[in-house]
């Protein structure tokens, strides 16, 4: 697989800190693949993510985005490749109407009119937000707005998308919806990484997890192998996903990740049983 | 990478930070009197290095670094404007000694005081309580606007939005910041001012203060030496 973002030796001291917010980071992330970031609440996860697109620069250490260098570039020319989608919507929605809010970031990029009209529009569709195109972006439900700040990044197309704490606030439907996006995003061989508390969530989509705690990387491994590590999950003062406490309640003897694998394994032991 | 926290209060265990705000006040004072009482380049260079001691006992050294940094666009014109203008160096170099003693002794006032210490002192100084809790609110959420503004700029920039290139385009480009700060300030007092009134905000006229305001021995100390500083002004 193709690197398309690595952490070398990183670390992050915040200006008059005496502490490291992220320490000696080695890190790489592959096109295609469906990364998340998991940790307590001031583990570093945001630190680290911000240097994905150059907002922050490493103290110690490179990131390399493509092969280049973060220190070497701007945060307008990374961000056209890697697009970051914060926790709160509210800290970027600000435009009159909800296309303009979209079309801000190709505006800012450059693009011809045509194209923008095209792309804004096509994307209305996708997150049925058509109706509100000429609405206050300020004056949607939250969930709206989340649909509309994540609209206004990929409407860049960038190659990798970061989301920060993307559930939160979401209801079932909505988060059934950004499963489906993110699946959507993984055939078109994007690289999709999620910082979240989530972890059902993380379970249900991730490929690989990245473990940090206290700005240090504790383990990066697929997401079944982290889920079924107590100690860690317990180290990182984390709880397994609740998939993961069925599955242990159940005694079943193995790591199963998703609903449908319970399933089946509960009916497989029912077949057996009767036969 | 810019941080807030540095100019605002932050708990530590200090002499000066265990001072009643009012002899902290009392210094403040103290100290811009004598900034402003002589203009020679000794004396103010003695009162500069004098007000550094609070701040090395409040163990705000590094603060004091961060507000230097924020004011180094001052410094840098206070000197030139007065050296062009009298082409003398000794003036240019006891204004900025002035401007720095200014700066070393009010953030030993601003840094080392909790906004509730602060509070209750000037409602014990019969201030109304509506007031006070105002001003008390104002200064706790100055920090918390300058982390949102932090965070709206960086969401703002991953969008592409250039913030450092040009004093122009860097005028016309702050509506996208400023836009959600003002939506996000005013969400946050609306939240504020409901869930304290569903706590009985107003219920009563005079509220209970669950701790009292003491002067100890080194407030004492702290203002018969400040005092003391004035003598500075004939001595040196």
């Amino acid at each position: 697989m193709k690197k398309i973002i690595e952490f070398k030796k990183v670390s992050y001291r915040y200006q008059f800190e005496e502490k490291f917010a992220i320490e000696d980071i080695n890190l790489e992330i592959y096109e295609g693949e469906i990364l998340a970031i998991i940790g307590s609440n001031g583990a570093g996860k945001t630190t680290l993510i911000k240097h994905m697109n150059g907002l922050l620069k490493p103290t110690i250490g490179d990131v390399y985005v493509e092969g280049i260098n973060t220190k070497n570039a701007t945060v307008a020319e990374l961000s056209r490749k890697v697009g970051i989608v914060f926790q709160n919507a509210d800290y970027q929605l600000f435009a009159q109407t909800v296309y303009d809010e979209i079309a801000f970031a190709l505006k800012n990029f450059g693009f011809e009119e045509k194209e923008i009209k095209k792309r804004v529009e096509n994307l209305l569709e996708y997150f049925s937000l058509k109706h509100y195109a000429e609405h206050s972006p300020l004056l949607l439900s939250g969930g709206e707005k989340k649909r509309v700040a994540l609209a206004s990044v990929l409407v860049y197309d960038p190659k990798v998308l970061v989301l920060d704490e993307p559930t939160i606030g979401l209801d079932f439907v909505q988060k059934k919806n950004l499963k489906n996006l993110i699946s959507d995003m993984k055939k078109k061989n994007k690289t999709i990484i999620i910082v979240t508390h989530d972890l059902d969530f993380v379970a249900e989509i991730a490929e690989r997890v990245v473990v940090i705690k206290d700005g240090r990387i504790l383990r990066i491994e697929s997401s079944r192998e982290i889920f079924y590590d107590e100690d860690l999950l317990e180290k990182a003062n984390l709880i397994a996903p609740s998939i993961v406490r069925i599955t242990k309640g159940l005694g079943i003897n193995e790591k199963l990740l998703s609903l449908n694998e319970v399933l089946e394994k509960i009916n497989l032991i029912i077949k057996n049983v009767q036969s | 990478m810019f941080r807030a926290e540095y100019f605002f209060y932050r708990s530590k265990n200090s002499i000066i930070h265990r001072l009643d705000p009012r002899s902290k006040l009392i210094y403040v004072i103290i100290m811009f009197i004598l900034a402003l009482a002589r203009g020679d380049l000794i004396y103010l260079l003695i009162v500069f290095i004098i007000s550094l001691i609070p701040i090395f006992l409040g163990k705000i050294f590094h603060n004091f670094i961060a507000s230097l940094r924020a004011s180094i666009f001052f410094i840098v014109l206070i000197i030139l404007i007065n050296y062009i203008f009298s082409f003398n160096i000794f003036l240019a170099i006891s204004l900025t000694l002035r401007f720095l003693i200014l700066i070393s002794s009010f953030i030993v006032f601003s840094i080392t005081t909790s906004p509730d210490d602060l509070a209750l002192a000037l409602y014990r100084t019969r201030f109304p309580y509506d007031f006070v809790l105002t001003f008390n609110l104002s200064i706790r959420f100055i920090p918390t606007v300058f982390r949102d503004a932090i965070n709206i700029i960086d969401a703002q920039r991953s969008r592409g939005l250039e913030t450092q290139k040009g004093f122009l385009k860097r005028i016309r480009n702050y509506l996208p910041i400023i836009i959600p700060l003002i939506v996000v300030g005013i969400r946050r007092a609306i939240n504020v001012a409901e869930s304290m009134e569903a706590r009985g905000f107003g219920a009563t006229k005079k509220p209970t203060t669950l701790y009292e305001l003491k002067f100890t021995l080194i407030d004492y100390f702290f203002i018969i030496s400040s005092l003391l500083l004035f003598s500075l002004i004939f001595l040196i």
